[in-house]
Parts: C-alpha cells; sequence; structure tokens
C-alpha cells in the first residue's frame, strides 16, 4: 500500500473506525458516512487515513469494502475516551510519514515547513496545508504535539519503554482480556469451542465491553445483534439450512423452520427485533426512530449470551437449558 | 450517502447576534423582508444564517419564522448586554447540540488550540471547504463558545473553561475546594460555641428582611426566584443547638 496522507480529523479517524466495526463483513464509505452522520468524502477521507494508520484494511475490487483491523480498531472502539488518545497516539507513532513529519517540525519549528518537507520525501500528491492540518489534529488530540500559540507546536518527548500511553495501551488491552475471559467463563470452554470466534464470539465481547462503557447502548446491540446473525449462519451450515437471500436475524430464523423450538425461536425473535429497532432508522409502522435505553441494551447483550448459550447445548448434547 | 452537513453561521459573531436581536423584537412569524427591516441588513446576509439558527433552536417555521423560547430569551439579554443571561443562554443551545457539543470536546481533549488551527477543525467538521464565509463562520461558533464562557482565549490560544455545561457553574478549583473545606471547618467550630450557650433557643424568633437590589431586566423570573428563596429557608432543619437539659 502506499503512503498517503487524507484530510482528516482524529475525530472523524475513530468515528470511521467505529463504524466498520460494526459489519464484519465488511462496508464502504456511503454505510461509513451514513453512520456517523458526514459527507461521503468525508467518510473516504477518515476510511483511508485509518487504513494508512493500520486501523482498518480494504477487501479486493470492485467491492473496495472496508474491514476492521484487530486487535487496533477493537481497542480504538472499546477504550474508555480517556483512553481512546493513547490507542491513537501507539497507532500514530508508527506510521513513517508521522514520525518524520515530527522530526522536521522539531528542526523547522514550523508546522508548514515540516509538512512540505514530508510532501516532497514521500512524493506525496495532497497539499502541504492539509497534510499539516491532518498531523495537527491528529497530534494534538493523542498529545504527540503540544500548541505553543500563533500556530506553532511542539514535540512532546517521549522515551519509548516509560511513555505513559504505552501503559494505557497495555491497559485497553488487558481490559480487552478481562471481557473475554469474563465471556468465555459465561459460555464454558465446550461452547467457545464451538462458535465462530472472529465473527461470533469477538463481537459478543465487543458489545459486552460497549455496555461497561455505558455511553452508547445502540452500538451494544448492533455488535451483539451482528454476533447473533452470524450465529445463525453457522447454526445453518451446521443444520443444513439454506438461509442464501435472506436479511436480518428474524428472515433468517423463519428459515429454520421446525429446526428450531419455539422458545429458541422466540429469544431469537426478541433480539432480531431489537436489532431492528436499533439499527433501521425510521420505523414505518410508527413513523419514528427508537431510542434504546442503557437498560435495555445490558439486557440485550446478556440475553443474546443466554440464547448462544442455549442453542448450542441442545445441538452438541441435547441439553434443554434456557 | 450523507449529504446534510452542519450549517455554520453565514457571518460573525456580532452580525449574528443583531439578527438574534431582531427575530426578537417580532411579535409574530414573519418573512426574511420583515427581518431584514428591523435589523437593517439585507435579506441575503440574514438568510445565510438561518439554517444556523434553526438547527440550534434560535428560531423556528418555515418560510415565516419567529424567535423560539430560547431565541427570545437570548435576544432579551443581548439587548440588555446581561453577560450572565447571554452565556446562560448560549450554553443551553450548546447543550443540546451534538455538533457544538462535539467542537467544544476537540478543545477539552486536546487542552488547547490556537485559534486558526479550531476554525480548520470546526469548517471541516462540518464538511465544509475552508472559504472565507466558511471561515467566518467558524469563527463565530468559536465566539459561540467564549460568550458561552465555556472556553477562554488566552494569548491567542483557546483552553477549555472550568465552567459546567451542564449546571452552567463553574467547577471549583482545588484551591478553592481547599478554602472552602477549611471555611465549611471554621463554621463547624462556630457551631460549638453556639451550642455552649446556656439558653433555650426554642421559642426565639428571628426576623429576616431581604432587601433585593435588582435591574429592571432582572424582573422576569423574579417571582420564581424569591419563591425558591423562600422555599429552601423555609426548609432549613432546626439547628441542634447541643443543649442538654
Amino acid at each position: 500500500m502506499p503512503l498517503d496522507i487524507f484530510p482528516t480529523t482524529a475525530e472523524h479517524i475513530i468515528a470511521a473506525t467505529d463504524a466498520v466495526t460494526t459489519r464484519e463483513d465488511g462496508c464502504d464509505d456511503n454505510y461509513v458516512a451514513r453512520f456517523i452522520d458526514v459527507p461521503q468524502g468525508n467518510a473516504h477521507n477518515a476510511l483511508e487515513m485509518a487504513k494508512q494508520l493500520g486501523l482498518v484494511g480494504q477487501g479486493p475490487a470492485p467491492e473496495n469494502l472496508y474491514f476492521p483491523q484487530k486487535p487496533f480498531a477493537i481497542y480504538l472502539v472499546t477504550a474508555k475516551d480517556s483512553q481512546k488518545a493513547a490507542v491513537l497516539r501507539l497507532v500514530l507513532e508508527n506510521f513513517e510519514p508521522y514520525c518524520i513529519f515530527k522530526q522536521r517540525l522539531a528542526v523547522t519549528e514550523l508546522a508548514a515547513r515540516a509538512a512540505e518537507q514530508v510532501k516532497l520525501i514521500f512524493n506525496l500528491t495532497p497539499h502541504r496545508d492539509e497534510i499539516r492540518d491532518t498531523f495537527i489534529s491528529l497530534g494534538t488530540f493523542t498529545q504527540s504535539l503540544i500548541t505553543e500559540g500563533a500556530g506553532l507546536f511542539k514535540v512532546v518527548d517521549y522515551e519509548s519503554p516509560k511513555a505513559d500511553f504505552l501503559h494505557i495501551v497495555a491497559e485497553v488491552a488487558a481490559d480487552r482480556g478481562l471481557a473475554e475471559a469474563i465471556i468465555r467463563r459465561r459460555l464454558g470452554d465446550e461452547i467457545v469451542g464451538w462458535i465462530n470466534q472472529q465473527e461470533v464470539l469477538s463481537p459478543l465481547i465487543t458489545a459486552y465491553q460497549r455496555v461497561g462503557l455505558g455511553n452508547d447502548a445502540r452500538s451494544c446491540v448492533v455488535h451483539a445483534g451482528n454476533a447473533i446473525e452470524s450465529f445463525l449462519v453457522q447454526l445453518g451450515a451446521h443444520m443444513g439450512v439454506g438461509l442464501v437471500g435472506t436479511t436480518g436475524i428474524n428472515g433468517k430464523v423463519e428459515r429454520f423452520g421446525n429446526q428450531l423450538n419455539a422458545k429458541h425461536k422466540n429469544m431469537l425473535k426478541y433480539l432480531g427485533h431489537v436489532r431492528n429497532a436499533a439499527d433501521h432508522g425510521i420505523d414505518t409502522e410508527i413513523g419514528n426512530s427508537w431510542d434504546i435505553s442503557t437498560e435495555s441494551a445490558t439486557e440485550y447483550v446478556h440475553v443474546a449470551i443466554s440464547t448462544v448459550k442455549s442453542i448450542v447445548k441442545l445441538v452438541l448434547n441435547r441439553e434443554f437449558i434456557i | 450517502m450523507s449529504e446534510e452537513t452542519f450549517k455554520l453561521p453565514g457571518s460573525s459573531y456580532e452580525e449574528l447576534c443583531k439578527i438574534i436581536q431582531a427575530y426578537g423584537k417580532l411579535t409574530k412569524s414573519s418573512s426574511l423582508e420583515d427581518v431584514s427591516q428591523i435589523v437593517k441588513m439585507h435579506a441575503t446576509a440574514i438568510s445565510r444564517n438561518n439554517a444556523f439558527l434553526s438547527t440550534a433552536g434560535i428560531i423556528e417555521g418555515r418560510r415565516l419564522k419567529s424567535a423560539t423560547i430560547l431565541g427570545k430569551k437570548l435576544a432579551r439579554a443581548l439587548d440588555y448586554e446581561n453577560s450572565n443571561e447571554i452565556s446562560s443562554a448560549w450554553r443551553e443551545i450548546v447543550k443540546t447540540n451534538e455538533f457544538l457539543l462535539k467542537m467544544l470536546a476537540a478543545i477539552r481533549i486536546r487542552k488547547t488550540m490556537d485559534i486558526t488551527t479550531f476554525q480548520s477543525h470546526i469548517a471541516y467538521s462540518a464538511g465544509r471547504t475552508k472559504s472565507t464565509n466558511i471561515m467566518a463562520g467558524a469563527k463565530a461558533i468559536i465566539e459561540i463558545l467564549k460568550s458561552a464562557e465555556l472556553i477562554i482565549e488566552k494569548d491567542g490560544q483557546l483552553i477549555p473553561s472550568d465552567v459546567s455545561i451542564e449546571a452552567g457553574e463553574r467547577l471549583p478549583s482545588e484551591q478553592e475546594i481547599s478554602s472552602q473545606l477549611k471555611r465549611s471547618q471554621e463554621q463547624e467550630q462556630t457551631v460549638v460555641e453556639i451550642s455552649q450557650v446556656p439558653t433555650d433557643s426554642r421559642n426565639v424568633s428571628v426576623s429576616i428582611q431581604i432587601r433585593l437590589d435588582i435591574k429592571p431586566e432582572e424582573l422576569d423570573g423574579l417571582g420564581i426566584r424569591v419563591k425558591k428563596l423562600l422555599d429552601e429557608i423555609a426548609a432549613v432543619k432546626p439547628i441542634d443547638t447541643g443543649i442538654v437539659k
């Protein structure tokens, strides 16, 4: 991938990465634009810069869909607000044009001059002001640069092994590890061994972490709902149920017919309907969109985990436990 | 595709305030031309700001527009140059506007931003290119945050203030917390001294005279404030004198 810089802000990069993590099967810039409510051009620039930083990847043409790059995309969206800057800084400090920008800034003391030099060194196409603005936004957000006034910026020195932000990133990773351990214990080894790790377990852990953050009820439902839909795809393949052409949890549940019992079907329907409320904008029945309460989001994630556990126990051992 | 971008003001903060004051003077929903006659500005200059004023909840209506309750409060405060009421009204507006809250968060997380960097940030976040008009609108947003006392300009840099957006109250500094603690400890000592007075205070009546020194523009809502004060006094529990009988 050729190195490049795109005009964007740290906030847009975080929001775009967050949007991408809600679609394990990939998404385009149109989806991200709608998800974070910015023009498509802004979403595209944020995604491309996130790709440069290694937060998202991109699939092959013609779809060119964006996918989350683990683990840092997940760290970024599951970190507390106070930790996000540290995660972003870690990936930023590993981006070569930014490292050179900092070096040139230290020498020239002028951000515009440093940006011009970075443009020359890496043979970049954007205007130097765009390079400067993007790096200043990222650098100041992550506390890698500090404002000195009158358009001047100073590089914050850090001694790598002692840098605070590395400790914070380690905390974020540890938080993820702890959340994963809790979900694994809750499901049990047998269930964890059966379900798809990337498409079912991982979004369930993300949903659980987002519940803990308590600041975005909708995203808890979206991540847990994605896990359930992927789980149904896995279950369909196991039971020989064709799900081609079905969309959403409710559509997939119907395809199972008598192969799923009424109790499990209705548990899944609950998960399907709440997910639709969280994810589908205006509900034509009420002519309005639904808000998701923190309590509902918390319950939803726990019901999702219990439903997966209950169905897999039945499939593997003929155990009837809800 | 989302083509919707945040509509920045199309004028300087000063012009924006004049337009708000004009809307505040209207007695009914009115056209651009009516507002133009009051504020003595061309209708296109007003029109450039209407999308922002509507988004911010300052005006409402379709072709004919009028000030909202909050818009009238702000307009009145601007008329009387009442800085407390102006900042309070702007804070209410910022509190309910996602874009303005994000702009405030941008400064809070960075701790310091210079004005031109913040102007660029606002313009880009609003999905706009950096034209003269857009940068003027971005500057107006900065002035709004300053008027709301949520950010402070110091030596050409913008820093977050210690005013809480929720309550509109200033967050006390560590030094102030420490001195408040000291005062409260001193008051506790005073209570101890009272408790040593060997009299029965249960039948003592206290007459409190309250003198209100107010300006005409503070008359609005005075009744509610006085009632609140009286309620607070009535709610005070009798002092435990600690007298042992």
